[in-house]
């Protein structure tokens, strides 16, 4: 096979976390390149509902993780210098029963167990005050003003040009095929355009990283969701935060999905999923009946068996690194961050131990 | 409400489609047909008449079409949900615009926009017609018709006299003031001529979402407009219960997609079991009779098409040589920023459609697929035809999300 050429490490992935990876090493001096089967964000980067979001995020553990990563978001943009439509003004998961308001002050309960939890449950009347534009039938909400959104594309986007800047290489509609070692250890990337040695490799392939990690001979729990997603065209700005389901844009336009699907690689929308995402929305943001359905679109999602990101180095494959989570928006600065603290200095700071990859997994139900 | 269920479900009732369903419906196929204008036979002989056991739906919209073969249906009173056995779709074409320097304007319509303003007008309003021989002219005729004053035809066909005319500018703010008319040969100045509306003649495409949405095998035909079904026999795609007929399979006249709505509805029927296995002589006359026709009017369109991908390179070229055009309009992405898309990893149309936000408006790419399929070529010197076209997704047209909620029963 034809050598392509070397690299400090070689990132499998150009989504939010392969770019947010990319980057931070490049900071740090490394070289890297980057290999894609298909365009830059063009995977789950392209159809996730782009929320930052921590107060919902179980155990405590998982949302201190989540709340460190959204607070890097504002210096990591404004260093990008590229409008993305980052917006953290909080955000709310909406309780339309008395079931959903007696689980919500559960989960608060729970998640209070941490000193850093910002979240609680505020009744209708807070709710009503703090989002414009809701159902009469809304009984309050869990809220915590930590949580946000973001244009994932033009984020992937950013993150993308700013690691091509410095000195980053893209290989784009190019798929691995193999992982090469000596003694053990990762020495290279086997590619359908040639081969690339490197020492290092960092597994950020989302949904298909359990293919990846196959390669190293791991069996890595991670299968994929499928989550379909309503864009409207834009309407006048009525929701000051965004919301489990709901949020608007800057722009105007309104994103809507509740959908979290078993249907392996299919990305196909149905119109059930349709119909009952409209209903959901329509029931908490009457409005929306007014709206106009843009494009309906579906994301393949990386899902963790027990829901928690798989996040760090494979100790019996030196140089093999894994960073795959269901949340890799709001944990893409933080993935970047660790990823780069391991590779360049050996040991992170931010506790990780918890989403060691190689644990075994029990199935829980996650959020 | 489940699924209804039908044997064949025909989307488009004009020529293509009222034919298919007529001779469906012939062999005692139990039909429906959805048609998303008032009307069935869409302005051409042979519409349907009420005796023939067909459940048309008018003014219904088919947006989408999704696993399982289920086709959502939205009609003035219900949203359904249809599963038929054998689905052929007849949707047609639509006109589409070219980029140069001031077409994002409001009062640069297509043919299809352009005649219904002048009949909803009383007013006599000073047009530019800008089109390709003698189905230009056409245009330009039908709106002095409607009453309208057309100051100029831009004729862009090489046979022009004088080698023709072609815009090259559109100026105005709130109303067009000014278009600017260019001389193909020679080195004669541009000229400007004052109007109220420029209508955009030089382009058209096969619809294609819902081809694309039931998982037909695609590919790009120029001879055909663009990205149509891969068929066979004329009618028959990749898939056994998918047929298409008209424009749906390729650019053409009335003759070929009325010849090839009868095979589509004889060949619905055969998918049926309804046709008995003596009718082979039947058959092959039909598939003869829609390869002649299509052949026919190729003869006519095949020039008009080579003009129109002639003047789509050059104005994309000339787009991307001055980065201020607009090559999508909804989203108002210019030149420059397709170029910076590029430059930050775009390598295919989708991966343009994502990064720049090309293809993402109202529109749903109708205008700029492929405007920005060809800009890609150009910039990065892959052959636009390789290329996977920018996504098509549901719905095929912005729709209001209480339509989607509609149920007889709330």
């Amino acid at each position: 096979m034809k050598t392509l050429g070397e690299a400090d490490v070689v990132v499998v992935g150009s989504g939010a976390v392969g770019t947010s990876v990319a980057y931070h090493l490049a900071k740090r001096g490394k070289r890297v390149t980057v290999v894609d089967r298909a365009g830059i964000g063009a995977g789950t980067s392209a159809a996730t509902f782009a929320l930052i979001w921590v107060h919902s995020k179980e155990p405590a553990h998982y949302m201190e993780l989540s709340l460190r990563s959204a607070k890097m978001f504002p210096p990591l943009v404004r260093e990008l210098d590229a409008d993305v439509h980052l917006d953290q003004p909080g955000g709310l998961t909406l309780c339309m029963t008395d079931d959903d308001l007696a689980k919500g002050h559960a989960m608060v309960a729970r998640q209070s167990a941490s000193r850093m939890y910002t979240g609680r449950v505020i009744d209708a009347a807070e709710t009503h005050r703090l989002q414009p534009g809701l159902s009469r039938e809304v009984l309050g909400a869990t809220y915590s003003p930590d949580d946000g959104h973001i244009d994932s594309i033009r984020y992937v986007t950013a993150l993308a040009r700013g690691a091509r800047r410095l000195g980053v290489e893209f290989l784009s509609y190019t798929e691995v095929t193999g992982i090469e070692r000596k003694d053990g250890a990762v020495a290279g990337v086997l590619t359908t355009r040639g081969r690339i040695v490197a020492p290092h490799v960092v597994n950020a392939a989302g949904p298909h990283a359990a293919a990846v990690a196959k390669m190293v001979g791991i069996e890595l729990p991670v299968y994929p969701v499928r989550g379909q997603v309503l864009v409207t065209l834009p309407m006048p700005r009525t929701l000051r935060m965004p919301m489990s389901g709901v949020r608007q844009n800057p722009t105007g336009h309104f994103f809507l999905g509740f959908t979290r699907e078993d249907a392996g690689y299919d990305a196909a929308v149905t119109v059930a999923g349709i119909r009952n995402i409209v209903r959901s929305a329509v029931r908490r943001v009457p409005i929306l009946k007014e709206a106009r359905l843009l494009r309906a679109f579906a994301g393949i999602r990386s899902m963790p068996v027990d829901g928690l990101p798989c996040l760090g180095p494979v100790p019996h494959v030196p140089g093999f690194h894994i960073a795959v989570s269901h949340s890799g928006i709001t944990l893409s600065p933080l993935h970047g961050t660790v990823i780069a603290d391991l590779i360049c200095n050996g040991r992170t700071e931010i506790p990780i131990a918890p989403y060691d990859p190689l644990r075994p997994q029990r199935a829980e139900v996650v959020s | 409400m489940p699924p209804m269920e039908v044997e064949c479900l025909v989307i488009g009732g004009g020529a293509a489609g009222s034919a298919a369903a007529s001779e469906a419906a012939r062999f005692g196929v139990d039909v429906m047909l959805v048609e998303e204008r008032r009307t069935l036979g869409g302005g051409a002989p042979g519409a349907i008449s009420a005796d023939t056991g067909i459940t048309a739906l008018t003014s219904s919209l088919a947006w989408g079409i999704f696993p399982d073969r289920i086709v959502g249906v939205v009609t003035p009173a219900e949203s359904l949900e249809i599963v038929p056995r054998v689905l052929v779709l007849a949707t047609g074409s639509q006109d589409r615009l070219l980029p140069f320097p001031g077409w994002e304007h409001p009062s640069v319509v297509t043919v299809d926009d352009g005649v219904d303003l002048a009949r909803g007008t009383s007013a006599r309003l000073r047009w530019v017609v800008a089109g390709i021989g003698e189905m230009g002219a056409e245009v330009a005729r039908v709106l002095r018709g409607l009453g309208q004053d057309v100051v100029a035809y831009a004729d862009g066909s090489p046979e022009a006299s004088m080698g023709g005319s072609i815009v090259t500018r559109a100026f105005g703010r709130d109303r067009l003031d000014e278009v600017e008319l260019q001389p193909r040969l020679g080195s004669s100045p541009p000229t400007r001529v004052s109007a109220d509306y420029l209508c955009v003649a030089l382009a058209r495409s096969p619809r294609g979402t819902l081809a694309w949405l039931s998982g037909c095998a695609m590919e790009y035909r120029a001879d055909r407009g663009g990205y149509v079904p891969s068929v066979r026999d004329g009618v028959m795609t990749s898939r056994d219960d998918v047929l298409v007929a008209g424009d749906e399979a390729g650019l053409c006249l009335v003759e070929a997609a009325a010849a090839e709505g009868r095979l589509a509805g004889f060949t619905a029927a055969e998918r049926l079991g309804r046709i008995p296995g003596s009718a082979g002589a039947e058959r092959s006359a039909l598939v003869d009779a829609a390869r002649a026709a299509r052949r026919r009017d190729a003869s006519v369109l095949g020039p008009w098409m080579s003009t129109m991908w002639q003047l789509e390179e050059h104005y994309v070229r000339g787009a991307l040589g001055d980065a201020g055009t607009v090559l999508c309009r909804c989203e108002a992405v210019t030149a420059r920023q397709v170029g910076v898309a590029v430059d930050d990893g775009a390598r295919t149309p989708g991966d343009v459609k994502r990064m720049a936000r090309a293809g993402m408006g109202e529109c749903q790419g109708t205008h700029c697929r492929s405007l920005i399929a060809r800009a890609v070529s150009v910039l990065t010197g892959r052959v636009a035809e390789a290329e996977p076209p920018m996504s098509f997704r549901p719905p095929v047209k912005p729709l209001a999300l209480a339509e989607l909620l509609k149920d007889p029963a709330d």
